[in-house]
């Protein structure tokens, strides 16, 4: 199976960001703090952990999740779990919307 | 022992298919204009029968701050637009928002219809819970505005969620009242919302209930009390009222709009969709003795109406018990269409104008009344002039869950 290459990975988990909570990409620097600077709360972290089961096929465990500070602590998570679980697939696999659900109408 | 207190309306805000205040929702349908549209996305497109609603059409949902929209549907984003033009119609301030003797009531008959179809879709297509997020019961559970209000205003008093069908505005309204009435509150959030959804007009397109002979002229399907009146319009909207205690009022100056002055709500006790004449004359009976009026202090009832044979012939004998032939009479769903969760409240709006440019609404489409329904004073053809000083108000919901409000003007 070809995995995808650590630039890959990194490019998607910023990706979530702005697909899950609309973070404009110039804030996505690795030093970026997710709840005073990238304004994420308890509920956004939920479902940052949800998608990463969902796109990287990786469950950490929660100690190591409640670590987390920085943008750099997720991609550094990500990385390292990513590695030991090598059955990632298809990254191209889109989260469920954090915004409402669009009108059934057009 | 709490004393009774009086209650008025002192803001008001309004996301409907026919304006965003009660000033232009009373224009809107004096001048005799419609709601209801063809929509054949939301009927066609599902097999239904009925090819019409009353949609909101100018609503952005996508300019409110993610932090909201991660927890609203559309139906709490409409409730969250409302209430914020309430506040600002009210000129109430951060404090008295975030008061703790400052409440919210809030009703609709489902959570966001949108959100729970995407919910059961993602279900049923992974046979798991992959499409669920942390925010998605937040979208979905039956309180979904009341407490998506809470949240996103501050609001830290009691909070009710009358989520009673047709009825829950009206019930929010009332409910709001008497618990300011009764001393445990001084000022309320009311009203109620709903977002149109192709399974809310299935659920009465099922039951054969859905406006089906007009479907190519949208704004004559909707005939309340009219003999060849052929059953309902679903739509959608969000109302919001501020409900105050007078001293409160008194003391930061606010502009009173109307006094709530009377309400009751009770049950059919029978069937679940057919409703009770008697047990709506009983509730209107109440709703007048609570206001300490009789019926001949009301200058017009406004029904609740909806254009379904059954129910307006049941409306039209209570109405007639209580009085007869020298009350005027108007529906407003000939126009709005039924607002199910937010009609309630959106026909309240309705009454603030009326009440303030004492002219009394005609019923929309209504030219022949039913004459197997009791007779009554109908508004036909175009509005009335005429002193409006007391208004009796019915919403009736599914479960027969019945409820009647008295508003009356303030004196100057």
């Amino acid at each position: 199976m070809n995995n995808p290459s650590k630039d890959e990975i990194l490019s998607r988990v910023n990706g979530l960001f702005v697909e899950l909570f609309e973070t404009p990409p110039e804030k996505l620097v690795p030093e970026a703090l997710l709840f005073q600077d990238l304004s994420l709360d308890s509920l956004d972290a939920i479902d940052l952990v949800v998608s990463f089961e969902r796109v990287f096929k990786i469950r950490p465990p929660h100690a190591e999740i409640r670590a987390i500070r920085t943008l750099q602590d997720v991609h550094e998570l990500v990385l390292r779990y990513c590695n030991e679980e090598s059955t990632m697939g298809d990254l191209s696999v889109v989260p469920a919307e954090a915004t409402p659900a669009s009108r059934v109408a057009n | 022992m709490s004393s009774r207190r009086r209650v008025f309306v002192t803001g008001q805000g309004f996301v409907s298919p026919a304006g965003a205040s009660y000033g232009a929702i009373e224009s809107f349908l004096a001048e005799g204009r419609s709601c209801v549209r063809r929509v054949d996305p939301l009927t066609a497109a599902y097999g239904l029968h009925t090819r019409l609603a009353s949609p909101v059409e100018d609503f952005d949902d996508a300019s409110f701050p993610r932090q909201w929209r991660r927890s609203m549907s559309r139906i709490s984003l409409m409730a969250a637009e409302a209430t914020r033009r309430a506040i600002a119609d009210a000129r109430l301030s951060e404090d008295v928002v975030r008061h703790h003797r400052t409440g919210v009531s809030y009703g609709s008959t489902m959570g966001g219809t949108s959100a729970i179809e995407k919910c059961f879709r993602s279900m049923t297509s992974s046979n798991g819970l992959d499409g669920f997020l942390s925010t998605t019961f937040l979208q979905i559970m039956s309180h979904t505005c009341a407490a998506n209000l809470a949240i996103a205003m501050g609001i830290r008093g009691r909070l009710l969620a009358s989520c009673t069908a047709c009825a829950s505005s009206l019930q929010a309204v009332g409910l709001g009242y008497e618990t300011i009435k009764h001393g445990l509150a001084d000022v309320f959030f009311c009203g109620g919302a709903e977002e149109l959804h192709p399974m809310m007009i299935g659920v009465f397109d099922t039951m054969k209930a859905t406006s089906t002979a007009n479907n190519d002229s949208p704004a004559r399907a909707s005939k309340p009390f009219d003999v060849q009146r052929d059953g309902l319009v679903v739509g959608e909207g969000a109302g919001t009222l501020v409900l105050e205690d007078a001293e409160s009022a008194q003391r930061r100056g606010a502009t009173l709009l109307a006094e709530v002055v009377g309400f009751s709500t009770g049950s059919d006790g029978g069937h679940m969709t057919n409703p009770s004449a008697e047990a709506m004359e009983r509730v209107m009976r109440e709703a007048l003795a609570d206001a300490g009026l009789s019926p001949e202090d009301v200058s017009f009832v406004n029904a609740h109406a909806t254009a379904t044979p059954v129910g307006d012939l049941a409306e039209s004998r209570a109405i007639h018990a209580l009085f007869g032939t020298k009350t005027p009479v108007n529906s407003l769903k000939g126009a709005l269409g039924h607002l199910m969760g937010a009609c309630g409240v959106v026909e309240l709006g309705a009454c603030l104008g009326m009440l303030e440019r004492n002219r009394i609404l005609h019923t929309l489409n209504l030219e022949t009344p039913d004459p197997e329904s009791a007779p009554l004073d109908h508004v036909m053809g175009a509005p009335r002039g005429a002193p409006v000083e007391v208004v009796l108000k019915n919403s009736f919901g599914f479960g027969g869950v019945n409820a009647s409000l008295v508003l009356k003007k303030v004196a100057k």
